[in-house]
């Protein structure tokens, strides 16, 4: 029988209670964030980065709903992606965007959540619709969809280069790209005009705001511990420089001519050769990197103790500049940012423009020839260009206007025997035919 | 809309009701004498037609004060059982919503329909299945306390017992319904930013009898072009073609819209690009009002913008007033002596209610313009606007959408506590519940034979031997039995599937969250005989259930 009084009981109790709070206390007790503070548990998490807010903002009404949801929070997911997939195909875009933002409460840190949302929004969703304006709306929905994504989790590069992606590649790359840069600076959205402060704070090109996402992802990849799969690491780590090189082109081919484009490329050519060309790549024959001198390899045998020889080095670092065109960009943005060469593209583009709008014929042929003229130059500083697809096309299609001109001139004299970028012409007689015939299409 | 609005026939639907009510009554009729003859012998044949007799005079002499009195306590065990802390949830769920909610999507217009959806499912996800716990659970536990035992020793008949449930149980739905249809009223007029709160309204359209798909070569047909859209629920048109849709209205009420003082169509189209064409621009229709009694067809004078997916309604809307600007399209010969149409359109004024709508019946015929762009159609997606009604008008006829199937599922609830216990009956009325919101497409789909792949013998023999649903199956003596085994089978479905209430006509929430007014012909009429086909012969169940029932097992 039980001899002690209920009292005595609740004693026991009372002092059991305390005992067991005591290991409680020792393990679980909740941390400040700062190194070694709180229960052994809490220093765990904070060593190994497992806690929520290690890994990025901490939402509340997602971890309420997790919380909410015990178990089943599998199931709901499951259900939710379900009814994503059905909205999707039956063209309900608010319950589409409601339900993925669901999704993403009940699963924060899934990486390719994000990722496959916010292109379904960018690419998929804003291809149904007809309206540039509501076109551009769902592209901008799936930047700022990623953009929280990045802010959840601080610690995945890939979501930041996926930022860098829409704002970048879809922004400037699409069909509607000439609308969309514009929109980015000066969105139709917004009372009153400017961009939209979520995407672009600071009114940038949409190619800058994209390089600074890239730069992001290459920060957070070199953080001890992270690493990325989306791309080899010298494809990866291209990304900003071609981000700068992509802010060019964009200018280029709006038929801006001027310093800042020039200057553009030269920033680019720097960042080509003292940033990605001077980063190290880890190969089978130890670092290397892509800017390559003999002194720098010879350099990184010595660092490598002679474990690796100075042939390997060289091998290896063909191959990786042979896996990112490195020596191709290098060369392209040396010359483009040579004044020579902004002048000659000007040249050309303004020969062109004037000529379709039907402006004077000998002004128009000047302008072409000028274009052609120094096109000629830089060929004979850079044989190399005559491999590149896009210079080929802009000298044959510069020749082909001019010549288009010349055949029809008031002196009479037709088509002079020598001419700038006659070399070319004759080396490539099918793609000069094709843009003669391209010509006359037009007319 | 993203589905298509189709009337109920109501004479039919009663017809329907009658067949199968009166088959499953007589059968029962049928095996009750049987088993009492079996039964008791020839002593049977008396008792049964004396509980007949019995029945029919409980019916009769039914007291309200009664049942009033059995509604009361219903009520009052209900509270008892704290079924109305509902309404906490259903607060912090408004509380909280704002979270979720708010920030979706950008666009205002759109946000509008994820609140409408929201407030209502959550009132449906909370009161139904509180209600059927409640219904299923009160008469067993009447029974398991023995305090059922008290009052079937009271002059109070069985069907007053049934009776007093429903009630009461639908006078709590009714109470927690109407408290939180009104605060989720408020809570969505209130939460719809500003600029989209005109959408809030109830648009009245009248759909067309019928469309109809014209292609180049003057060839009717109920589907126009496939532009292998996963979603096949408009049919396309190509543009620059003679390709066009062709809706038809019959016995309009030109009355009523010469009231209005003008006539007001609403479109919403889809467009599909085989290349971009002018990116900055939208695609292009025409519009030609063909009168059917004159023949006389009006090219509306101004070319339409295609504005896809838009939710406002002032983008999508047309309104001609009473004098219609028009092109002729006059049709003269050639110098060779052919005739050729539309090659010269001639600017004219008709009268709308005298001249384009006189005769009550008009073709409105569509016409892509951009070449090698297509527009997307469907029935729906054309229809003459009425004068609008307000938001709450629409708001509350879901909301009463949602009481009707509250309705069903008591009298299930109730009906099928009277003869098994609390678990089995929640069991049985959550099954059916199931079935008739999940799977009622899929039995009649069974039924009608419009699922690919055969009854259950074939769709088994085909997973046996790895064959898809469109292979043909060879012609043998199994094919034969197979056909004869699903055609059984399947009218054995045919028969079970009339036990699973439609809850889809119950589903009002898709009207009210695209701003159209909830119909009477295809919703509510619909919802309202169904819930009149449960409620009676559920209660005659349910009174002969629980006559027979042994009140003293627990």
């Amino acid at each position: 029988m039980n001899r002690i009084s209920s009292q005595q009981r609740k004693l026991v109790s009372l002092v059991l209670i305390i005992l067991l709070l005591a290991p409680i206390v020792y393990l679980g007790a909740p941390g400040d964030g700062t190194e070694n503070s709180g229960g052994l548990l809490a220093q765990k998490r904070n060593q190994y980065d497992l806690g929520e807010t290690s890994l990025g903002d901490v939402d509340p009404a997602g971890a309420t709903m997790n919380l909410v949801l015990l178990g089943l929070r599998g199931i709901a997911s499951n259900l939710l992606w379900q009814q994503a997939v059905e909205q999707k195909d039956h063209k309900d875009w608010a319950g589409l965007k409601a339900t993925v933002d669901s999704i993403v409460l009940l699963q924060p840190h899934f990486k390719q959540v994000w990722q496959f949302q916010a292109w379904n929004l960018a690419y998929n969703v804003s291809a149904e619709w007809d309206g540039v304006v509501d076109r551009y709306h769902w592209v901008k929905e799936g930047g700022k969809f990623i953009i929280k994504g990045t802010k959840r989790n601080q610690k995945y590069p890939e979501l930041y280069w996926d930022a860098g992606r829409i704002l970048g590649h879809k922004i400037g790359g699409a069909d509607e790209k000439k609308t969309f840069r514009k929109f980015f600076l000066d969105d139709p959205e917004i009372e009153g005009g400017g961009p939209d402060l979520e995407l672009n704070p600071n009114a940038k090109d949409n190619y800058l705001v994209a390089k600074e996402w890239f730069l992001l992802s290459c920060e957070v990849e070199s953080q001890p511990g992270i690493t990325q799969t989306r791309l080899a690491p010298v494809l990866f780590r291209s990304y900003p420089v071609r981000s700068q090189m992509d802010y060019a082109e964009a200018r280029q081919e709006e038929g801006k001519f001027d310093e800042v484009t020039r200057r553009a490329w030269d920033i680019a050519f720097n960042e080509v050769t003292t940033k990605w060309g001077a980063e190290r790549f880890a190969s089978p024959a130890g670092w290397i990197v892509l800017e390559a001198t003999e002194d720098v390899l010879k350099q990184l045998v010595k660092e490598d103790n002679d474990k690796y020889s100075l042939e390997d080095k060289k091998r290896w670092v063909e191959r990786r500049q042979n896996m990112c065109g490195y020596r191709n960009w290098r060369m392209r943005c040396l010359i483009e940012k040579k004044p020579e060469t902004i002048t000659a593209h000007r040249n050309l583009y303004e020969g062109k423009r004037d000529y379709f709008s039907g402006e004077d014929r000998i002004a128009v042929e000047k302008k072409l020839f000028a274009g052609m003229d120094g096109m000629e130059k830089l060929l004979a500083e850079f044989p190399e260009l005559e491999e590149n697809n896009d210079f080929r096309e802009e000298c044959l299609k510069g020749v082909t206007l001019w010549q288009a001109l010349r055949v029809d001139s008031l002196d009479g004299k037709g088509i002079p025997v020598n001419y700038p970028l006659k070399y070319l012409w004759d080396q490539y007689p099918d793609e000069a035919k094709q843009y003669a015939e391209l010509l006359r299409s037009q007319f | 809309m993203s589905f298509d609005v189709v009337g109920f026939n109501l004479a039919e639907g009663v017809v329907h009701f009658l067949k199968v009510f009166g088959g499953v009554f007589a059968a029962a009729l049928f095996f009750a004498f049987l088993i009492s003859l079996l039964k008791y012998g020839a002593r049977g044949a008396g008792l049964f037609f004396l509980g007949i007799g019995r029945g029919c005079s409980d019916f009769i002499h039914t007291s309200p004060k009664r049942v009033w009195a059995i509604t009361v306590l219903t009520w009052r065990e209900a509270a008892r059982k704290k079924a109305l802390f509902v309404f906490v949830i259903f607060a912090l769920l408004l509380m909280f919503a704002g979270w979720f909610l708010g920030g979706s999507v950008d666009r205002a217009d759109l946000q509008v329909k994820n609140y409408i959806s929201f407030i209502l499912k959550a009132i449906t996800w909370l009161t139904l299945p509180v209600i059927l716990l409640l219904s299923c659970w009160g008469l067993p536990s009447d029974i398991k306390n023995r305090s059922l035992h008290t009052v079937v020793t009271k002059p109070v008949r069985r069907q007053e017992v049934v009776l007093g449930r429903f009630f009461g149980f639908t006078l709590v739905g009714s109470v927690v319904l109407l408290v939180m249809g009104t605060t989720g009223y408020f809570w969505t007029v209130g939460q719809v930013p500003e600029e989209a709160r005109k959408e809030l309204i109830a648009r009245v359209p009248i759909y067309c009898d019928s469309l109809t798909f014209i292609d180049n070569a003057g060839v009717e047909s109920e589907k126009g072009k496939n532009v292998g859209d996963v979603w096949m629920f408009r049919s396309y048109i190509e543009g620059a073609t003679k390709e066009h849709a062709s809706f038809q209205y019959n016995n309009l009420d030109v009355d009523a819209i010469r009231q209005q003082g003008q006539l007001r169509l609403e479109y919403n189209f889809e467009a599909f690009r085989t290349h971009k064409g002018d990116i900055n621009e939208r695609l292009l229709c025409n519009l030609v009002i063909v009168n059917n009694k004159t023949g006389t067809r009006y090219l509306l004078d101004r070319p339409i913008h295609v504005q896809e997916f838009s939710n406002r309604a002032s983008d999508k809307t047309i309104t001609l007033e009473e004098t219609v600007s028009y092109l002729e399209e006059k049709t003269f010969t050639d110098e060779q002596g052919n005739e050729a149409q539309g090659q010269e359109r001639i600017k004219r004024t008709a009268n709308l209610f005298d001249d384009v709508l006189a005769g009550n019946s008009i073709t409105i015929e569509v016409f892509s313009l951009d070449s090698g762009q297509f527009l997307g159609m469907a029935r729906p997606d054309l229809f003459i606007k009425m004068p609008d009604r307000s938001f709450a008008s629409s708001y509350f006829k879901a909301i009463f959408g949602i009481w009707l199937k509250m309705l069903v599922i008591i009298v299930i609830g109730v009906t099928a506590s009277c003869f098994v216990k609390g678990p089995v009956a929640t069991l049985l009325t959550f099954g059916i519940v199931m079935v008739g919101t999940t799977f009622n497409k899929l039995l009649r789909d069974l039924t009608t034979g419009s699922v690919e792949g055969g009854g259950p013998f074939e769709a088994s023999y085909r997973m046996l031997y790895h064959m898809n649903p469109s292979t043909e199956i060879e012609a043998s003596p199994l094919t034969v039995v197979m056909v004869i085994v699903d055609r059984i089978l399947v009218g054995f479905l045919w028969t079970i599937q009339h036990l699973f209430p439609r809850f889809d006509f119950f589903n009002m929430n898709q009207f009210v969250a695209n701003g159209i007014d909830v119909p009477w012909e295809a919703t509510l009429l619909p919802s309202i005989s169904v819930t009149l086909a449960f409620v009676i012969p559920c209660l005659i169940l349910g009174y002969f259930s629980l006559q027979l029932r042994e009140m003293e097992a627990k």
